[in-house]
């Protein structure tokens, strides 16, 4: 069910990046049917973000209000967990987004 | 002069009334806040560990000061709900905040007082000059078998502390440390909550070893209790705190600053020292300061702490931090805390 | 010159008692003994699926193949998620158009129905890029974050597309192997359940097993009395597979791409198009690709939706999933793109039954994941 320690270990160095960072949101979309990782979450909210360095990246949105999550709206990055994993699997850690307030 | 050169910390916005608690089971609400002396928790959220809690805590020091990511040698991280085993969070804290792989770095338990006691340590290396800084973190999303006491009082919450010698903020004088095996509270390796003694939990356990503790360091630094401006003692719940404050001859007035149990609830290691930064929102350069952490196992950390000039530039705003909050019920708390 | 002479078509639906061996071998076997033709008179196969490695952990199907229908010959298996199918005949095409009398049998299967909707939405979502699936991004809510720009960039609302839905239902009503026979509402489809906002239940495809085959061949011995279309092009484009990397979120690239080179190759206007089958894997899906292939404008899709200008009863001369969609007619993935082309094909040789709109020229629009890849071919008689 989950990814492979590797795996996590080398994108741990590329999200590292991304913390601390700023952007607006594109698009958004509130997910009920989910695969089997995220299934007990739902349903959560994924947007499409533009930094700003101009880059796009994708992430999950949390600790919103409805009135937040819009086309325009801005947006920061944070550290959460990502997603359920078997109880003896490495955890995954993941850049998501909160309102920029 | 040695001591903490900055600090951070991280309450969960979400709160749950211990009236919502009691509701559920049917227990008299009121009652149980009068005994307690405890109004509401803070609650992380359903995607939010030990590690990001403590990441948010300690982010805003690395991003004030990137240098100490080449000073600090060594980065301990004390909890009672790791969610390892075995695999630090200390690196994972570390790496995240991209400090360089030149540190040494352990996770620590001991109840609530699992991050003093590497505050401790920590201080000594730095003392000696083997390491310039460290970076110590309490962190907790403490649970609580559901329907006992514990429920009521067991809340989320982090904090930070860079240790150093340079722009000390609160210099730490003196310390001591009673230690004495006593099993008034655990939890086995393989279970998921821990389990406690009851009523033993208290003179036995509590008020005896934060007592001696205090009053040892008490006689070692030669002063009294009205000496201090502030005074913060562990927080398992509203009302033993104030009790030992009783006992010892200290007064209200002086509790009162780091007495924060009553709305964020008891974040076990992070605990005590909520109260050391409640303190440092509004201590005076020269003001003395009495803390004393206790674990369950049992042991309490003592300490004196002087506050220097150079608080002003440091102090974090806390109060009204900690007002913005928003409420949940069991429901939702049940959820929240179910992280896998 | 290239010509289908022959289609053959599973049902399409919850097949329980189907195994992906028995799909394929339905839809081989079966357009064999419709055309009376023998396996040994084929020369190649070419075959479409997209899950054979994820869900039923069986790669080399080429072998598969070759062990179930007891041949040596050349097999050759396309995966290109949901154009699979399209890309298993676009391949063949090009096949024939280097091979001089050959006839080829291109066949798709899908099985998707063994496991639950949580693995099936696992499983698709392998079409989406791992920056979209690692943070739980499902198939539905890509094109969820696409149908969001444009509903907002062009002020339509949720009806808009949810006219797509009762055409293509509307369609499928008179379609004997399509997956749902039974026509919808607009508010049945606004009463669903969200699968990932804005999209609901009845604006997505369903998961459907099923199997399809065409035989093609450019030996003209073979073309003589049989019912055949010639294939005046397949093209194909590509485009990123994050729609987080695409230069616009409210068009899909690779399909303008793919339809501009199908219409120059094949040396038609758009005006000639009489029928189209394009990929409807959600409301917001059809409306995007008529306005990519350039019969609406840009932004015009919704309002034309609304008018249900491409409806059977419609009036109009050009009319879109007469099969039903992959809405209605079901979307076992690797079948589809074959459906496509066999659908125009019953329309051009006047063997559409109840479903007959007047047809002389026909384009199938196949789309890969959230249009990473397309494949756009146009078919004459």
């Amino acid at each position: 069910m989950s990814q492979s320690p590797v795996k996590i270990w080398r994108k741990q160095k590329i999200n590292r990046n991304l913390l601390g960072k700023s952007g607006t949101i594109l698009s958004w979309t509130e997910i009920n049917v989910a695969p089997p990782q995220y299934s007990s979450k739902t349903p959560y909210t994924v947007i499409l973000v533009e930094l700003e360095d101009a880059s796009n990246i994708y992430g999950q949105f949390v600790d919103f209000e409805k009135s937040d999550r819009a086309i325009g709206k801005k947006v920061r990055t944070i550290l959460r967990r990502n997603g359920d994993v078997g109880p003896e699997d490495v955890l995954e850690y993941t850049i998501k987004f909160v309102p920029l307030s | 002069m040695f001591g903490i050169v900055d600090y951070g910390f991280y309450i969960p916005k979400y709160r749950i009334k211990i009236e919502e608690i009691a509701n559920q089971w049917e227990k008299c609400a009121d009652k149980v806040e009068l005994s307690l002396k405890i109004v509401e928790k803070a609650v992380a959220g359903i995607d939010e560990d030990v590690l990001t809690m403590a990441y948010e805590a300690a982010s805003p020091i690395i991003e004030v000061d990137t240098t100490l990511r080449q000073k600090i040698g060594a980065v301990f991280v004390g909890s009672e709900t790791f969610q390892y085993a075995v695999k630090p969070t200390a690196t994972s804290l570390a790496e995240w905040l991209d400090l360089s792989n030149d540190y040494l770095a352990y996770d620590t338990q001991f109840a609530c007082k699992a991050a003093t006691g590497a505050l401790i340590s920590a201080l000594g290396m730095v003392k000696s000059g083997d390491i310039d800084s460290a970076l110590v973190c309490a962190t907790d999303k403490a649970n609580a078998r559901p329907k006992d006491i514990l429920e009521y009082s067991a809340g989320s919450g982090a904090n930070a502390w860079v240790l150093g010698s340079k722009n000390v903020i609160a210099e730490i004088v003196s310390w001591h440390s009673y230690s004495s095996d006593t099993p008034d509270f655990w939890r086995r390796a393989k279970a998921e909550y821990p389990s406690h003694a009851g009523r033993f939990t208290g003179a036995p356990a509590y008020f005896h070893h934060l007592g001696e503790a205090v009053k040892r360091l008490l006689k070692k630094t030669n002063s009294k209790p009205t000496d201090y401006s502030h005074v913060v003692f562990h927080m398992p719940n509203g009302s033993f705190p104030l009790k030992a404050a009783k006992q010892l001859g200290f007064s209200k007035e002086q509790m009162e600053v780091g007495y924060v149990v009553p709305t964020v609830g008891n974040s076990y290691s992070a605990s005590a020292l909520m109260g050391l930064v409640a303190v440092f929102e509004v201590a005076r350069p020269g003001d003395h300061i009495l803390f004393a952490s206790y674990g369950s196992g049992a042991g309490s950390d003592a300490m004196q702490l002087k506050i220097t000039k150079d608080i002003d530039a440091k102090r974090k705003q806390f109060k009204k931090s900690i007002a913005q909050k928003e409420y949940i019920d069991y429901g939702t708390y049940a959820k929240f805390m179910n992280l896998k | 010159m290239n010509s289908i002479i022959g289609y053959y078509s599973t049902k399409f639906g919850e097949l329980w008692d189907k195994s992906l061996d028995d799909l394929f071998l339905e839809a081989s076997t079966g357009i064999l003994s419709d055309l009376q033709i023998e396996i040994q008179q084929i020369d190649a196969i070419f075959v479409g699926n997209m899950l054979g490695g994820v869900v039923e952990k069986q790669l080399l199907l080429s072998a598969h193949l070759s062990e179930l229908l007891e041949v040596n010959i050349p097999i050759y298996r396309t995966e290109a998620a949901c154009a699979s199918g399209g890309m298993a005949f676009h391949s063949a095409n090009e096949y024939l158009k280097s091979n001089a009398n050959k006839t080829v049998l291109v066949l798709g299967a899908e099985k998707m129905t063994d496991i639950t909707a949580s693995e099936i939405t696992q499983a698709l979502a392998t079409a989406a890029s791992h920056k979209e699936q690692s943070v739980g991004l499902t198939f539905p809510g890509v094109y969820a974050l696409m149908a969001q720009v444009y509903l907002d960039r062009y002020g339509y609302t949720e009806e808009h597309l949810a006219a797509i839905s009762v055409k293509n239902h509307a369609h499928g009503v008179l379609n004997e192997n399509a997956h749902f026979r039974r026509y919808v509402t607009i508010d049945n489809v606004l009463e669903s359940p969200y699968v990932a906002y804005p999209l609901k239940v009845l604006d997505s495809s369903p998961i459907s097993d099923g199997a399809t085959s065409l035989i093609m061949t450019n030996d003209p011995q073979m073309v003589k009395k049989r019912k055949s279309v010639t294939v005046l092009s397949s093209e194909t484009a590509t485009d990123t597979i994050s729609i987080a990397q695409r230069k616009r979120l409210d068009e899909i690239e690779s399909t303008k791409v793919a339809g501009n080179n199908a219409f120059k190759t094949a040396k038609i206007q758009r005006k000639d198009i009489d029928v189209m089958e394009v990929h409807d894997c959600f409301s917001i899906a059809e409306i995007l690709a008529v306005e990519d292939l350039g019969f609406w404008k840009k932004g015009q899709g919704g309002s034309q939706a609304q008018e249900m200008v491409t409806y059977r009863k419609s009036g109009n001369n050009m009319i879109v999933n007469t099969s039903g969609g992959l809405k209605a007619a079901g979307h076992p993935v690797g079948s589809t793109g074959i459906k496509q082309i066999g659908e125009v094909y019953l329309q051009l040789t006047r063997q559409a039954k109840e479903r007959q709109v007047p047809a002389t020229h026909g384009l199938a629009h196949n789309l890969g994941g959230s249009g990473g890849i397309a494949v756009v071919s146009i078919l004459g008689i």
